[in-house]
């Protein structure tokens, strides 16, 4: 019988690193497109509508870029906390009361012009994902609370935050009974060019050179590294972690909440109950995004790029054939899981000896 | 139990012979690459039953790597291995284990929460998946008496001292029957008293036809205690010879080669002042808890002057680190102050104690010295990145021709200040950390073992180092389990046991033998 032995590596070299880290996407995909063909799905045509149509066809473009944008913004937000060593898997429900507090605002001043409507609408996104974030910060960074808790916890107190106002006090007279708000005045609707939010990838893009840059150049990202490496030694080093959990709560419920107010004022102009929500679970699809760069700001480019293109390569694949809701989350969570287990491999070596 | 008699008259049949022409272990010709660092080269060398063989040389000689061939852990480039005249293929630890080749390592690798038959059930494979530990305790026992180790199967891992898992760990290779025992650095956490113990154990090995490898970078001890040494430098044998045919100044010279003349001897002088100098750090009545919530430090007063060096001997596992912890701020005190310069710092976050010019040289590097996965560079501005950025970004070129300075100081051997931190050796790490908290504006040091496992050279740079800010005025508390350290560089010293001082004079009334006991708690006071 052959036996199977463990051992541990020692050393590890980068194109190892990458490879593994290719090979477990591609895998992840593979086992994806094994569901599907249980499914009785056709290969090629999965293929197809995963890599091939979302970025060919214009109308699917649309679709990909339009998620592109949020899913950036936000895992560049939470990749802030990674690096801290903070494992905040709250942007679902940071971004979800972006979108309530923009609507606040909307529904509030409904007579401001543009473009200071517009300012507002942002800035009111980002104070809610703050507000939001806040509450695992000061929990975590006075009390060292589990963050994985407390942020998880808060998604679904957003959620019903949300259901409240959508089947209570924001309901729409005019929308049927269905719970769903009024659409925004036309002030607060960020335009489109030719179906893409431009604007938004303009956001996106510069604020990636920003993090970059706060991350790699200034005291703040050495603060944040330095404590997200060793915490032990950075505490002793004189560096505090209080300020290290505020500052990348504050940072990344910031970018989750201005994501939260670009998806109303770009895509939804209305709050709705899920699965038609904002938030899209576009806070948990960020996860693996930001996982995906190996927490390196610029490769969040093409992290999010690549998960917008499955987002709607799995809606597509859904319509076409049928199948529900829980597909893409389906996707999504295999992706994780063979990301997650192929660390593995780079932690051992697996030698197999025929007797 | 029986394949212990059934080995032991195997060894003593062994052992009656005459020396045999081949050795119990040959290695030939190994060479080990590691990227583009020579870590092994063309090391051949003989290992025959009933010796210790001693593996001499600096921090970055080899020695270790060769130890991790030997055990399986890595595969020589080229080379090869003969065990009593036969080629073996040394693949994993397994493998070692097979041909009775057994690493007792640096650090004990056990688990905590387990007892000592758990842990050392874990090694033995033909137990069964079912069976009771209980199987073994018989076992445990007979050797422990055999050898005279203080061990008893039933204890739980954590509850043990350092030297005492390092006889668990050597009870595993005795179970494991080993034939050839190799001993990484086992003493650098021994105290004199242990040392002797653990040597008297070694010699009984010896006597039943096994081999010892005692790596070590301690001169004195390859002298003391082996057979036979080998000098490896820079990953090649420099020299192998019967301990008899060596000295002392020899051997130094073996191992630094050309490196000797670099090394300022140290001048070890203390100083008498005429006007009495203020106290910089002043602990009174301190008490503080272990990790469990047991009292670990008892009501611990001292006082440290500027131009001073109080060392603290002492057997570690005392209460040391919880005393070097709470002083730093990485551990709360039950009760007592922390005064530092005059201010007081009890319970206030580490930031408050650098900001009063406190400097910390860790006893665990990587875990509070060094960000591992920084740049070297990073990690020389661990404590004052501050003062090398404005508004928020920090200069980097200003940093990197910092590093540069420091790096040539110091004599660190790194690539490049971008390399990260955590592949350079531990005498590095080490140096790189002695400069940077030596070299801000330091008021009070405390030094927690500063040059455990670190060669001549870099022992001595430190030591240098010490006595220089002492000398600019600051006052140094060192806690080391080293006592020639701690009598060398103290103008007062005093021996912690049990968490209390227990013993407390100035270096020109001392007495070693004192000292001794006290650490031992034999010392009626």
């Amino acid at each position: 019988m052959p036996e199977v032995r463990l051992l541990r590596r020692y050393e590890v070299s980068n194109k190892l690193r990458i490879a593994t880290y290719i090979v477990s996407f591609i895998l992840g995909v593979i086992l994806f497109i094994l569901v599907e063909i249980a499914y009785g799905a056709d290969f090629n045509d999965i293929l197809f509508k995963l890599f091939i149509k979302p970025i060919t066809s214009y109308e699917d473009l649309k679709v990909t870029l339009r998620y592109f944008i949020p899913v950036g913004i936000t895992s560049l937000g939470l990749l802030i906390t990674y690096r801290a060593g903070i494992y905040s898997i709250g942007a679902e429900g940071q971004l979800v009361l972006g979108s309530i507090f923009v609507a606040w605002v909307a529904y509030s001043f409904a007579s401001l012009e543009k473009p200071i409507s517009i300012v507002m609408a942002l800035l009111a996104g980002v104070l809610g994902g703050v507000m939001w974030a806040l509450i695992p910060g000061v929990l975590k960074g006075f009390l060292n609370v589990n963050e994985v808790l407390t942020t998880l916890m808060l998604n679904f107190v957003a959620y019903s935050l949300t259901d409240y106002l959508i089947y209570g006090p924001w309901r729409s007279p005019k929308s049927f009974n269905f719970p769903l708000t009024e659409p925004l005045n036309e002030s607060y609707i960020i335009p489109t060019y030719m179906g893409v939010s431009i604007i938004g990838i303009a956001i996106m893009i510069s604020l990636i050179v920003i993090i970059n840059v706060i991350i790699k150049y200034t005291s703040i990202g050495y603060e944040i590294r330095a404590y997200g490496y060793n915490p032990a030694a950075a505490y002793a080093a004189g560096i505090s972690p209080r300020k290290v959990a505020l500052l990348t709560f504050i940072l990344s419920g910031a970018l989750a909440g201005l994501a939260g107010a670009l998806q109303l004022t770009t895509v939804h102009y209305r709050l709705g109950p899920k699965p038609w929500s904002v938030s899209e679970s576009l806070g948990y699809t960020s996860i693996i995004a930001a996982w995906l760069s190996r927490l390196e700001p610029l490769a969040i480019l093409p992290a999010s790029m690549l998960l917008a293109m499955l987002i709607n390569g799995g809606l597509n694949i859904k319509a076409s054939l049928g199948q529900p809701e829980g597909i893409v989350n389906l996707m999504n969570g295999i992706i994780l899981i063979t990301l997650v287990a192929t660390e593995f491999v780079l932690n051992y070596r697996v030698v197999i000896k025929l007797r | 139990m029986n394949d212990v008699e059934v080995n032991k008259s195997l060894f003593l049949n062994a052992h009656n012979l005459s020396r045999p022409t081949i050795p119990l272990l040959r290695v030939k010709g190994i060479s080990k690459r590691f990227g583009n660092v020579i870590a092994l080269d063309d090391v051949s060398l003989d290992i025959y039953d009933g010796e210790i063989h001693a593996l001499l040389g600096e921090n970055g000689a080899g020695k270790t790597t060769l130890a991790n061939i030997l055990y399986g852990i890595y595969q020589p480039d080229s080379g090869y291995i003969e065990l009593s005249g036969r080629k073996i293929k040394l693949g994993t630890p397994q493998d070692a284990i097979s041909y009775g080749i057994v690493l007792v390592q640096q650090y004990p690798m056990l688990i905590d929460k387990m007892t000592v038959a758990e842990n050392l059930a874990l090694s033995i494979k033909d137990l069964g998946y079912l069976s009771s530990v209980r199987k073994i305790y018989g076992l445990i026992r007979e050797i422990s008496i055999k050898y005279d180790i203080s061990l008893e199967p039933e204890m739980i891992v954590s509850n043990l001292s350092f030297s005492e898992k390092q006889y668990v760990e050597l009870l595993r290779a005795l179970i494991l029957n080993a034939k050839i025992l190799i001993l990484d650095e086992p003493t650098t956490m021994l105290t004199t008293y242990e040392r002797r113990k653990l040597f008297v154990i070694l010699r009984k090995l010896i006597d039943e036809g096994r081999a010892v490898v005692l790596i070590t970078h301690k001169v004195s001890e390859a002298l003391e205690v082996s057979d036979r040494i080998t000098v490896l430098r820079r990953g090649a044998v420099v020299s192998s010879r019967p301990k008899s045919e060596y000295d002392y100044n020899e051997l130094v010279k073996l191992i630094m080669g050309s490196n000797v003349n670099d090394v300022t001897p140290v001048k070890y002088i203390h100083r008498q002042r005429s006007a009495p100098p203020e106290d910089v750090l002043v602990i009174k009545e301190l008490n503080v808890a272990n990790d469990i919530g047991l009292i670990a430090v008892r009501n611990v007063s001292l006082s440290v002057k500027a131009g001073e060096i109080v060392g603290i001997a002492g057997v570690s596992g005392n209460g040391q680190k919880e005393l070097a912890e709470a002083i730093v701020g990485l551990r709360r005190v039950r009760s007592g102050r922390i005064v530092l310069s005059g201010v007081d710092v009890t319970n206030k976050e580490p930031y408050e104690r650098i900001k009063n010019g406190l400097a910390y040289i860790p006893e665990d590097r990587l875990k509070y010295g060094i960000v591992g996965e920084m740049s070297v560079a990073e990690n020389f501005i661990l404590k004052n990145y501050k003062a090398f950025s404005k508004l928020l970004f920090i200069n980097m070129r200003k940093v990197m021709d910092f590093a540069s300075k420091n790096i040539d100081l110091y004599h660190i051997v790194t690539r490049s200040p971008l390399e990260r931190a955590k592949v350079l050796s531990g005498g590095n790490i080490q140096k790189l950390i002695v400069s940077r908290e030596l070299g801000l504006n330091t008021k009070v040091v405390l030094a927690h073992n500063p040059t455990l496992g670190l060669d001549i050279a870099s022992a001595k740079l430190v030591h240098n180092e010490l006595l220089n800010v002492r000398d600019r005025g600051a006052g140094i508390l060192l806690i080391s389990e080293d006592l020639d350290e701690v009598i060398k560089l103290s103008d007062r010293i005093l021996v912690m046991y049990r968490g209390s001082i227990v013993y407390d004079v100035s270096r020109d009334k001392l007495s070693i033998g004192d000292i001794e006991k006290a650490m031992l708690g034999l010392l009626n006071a």
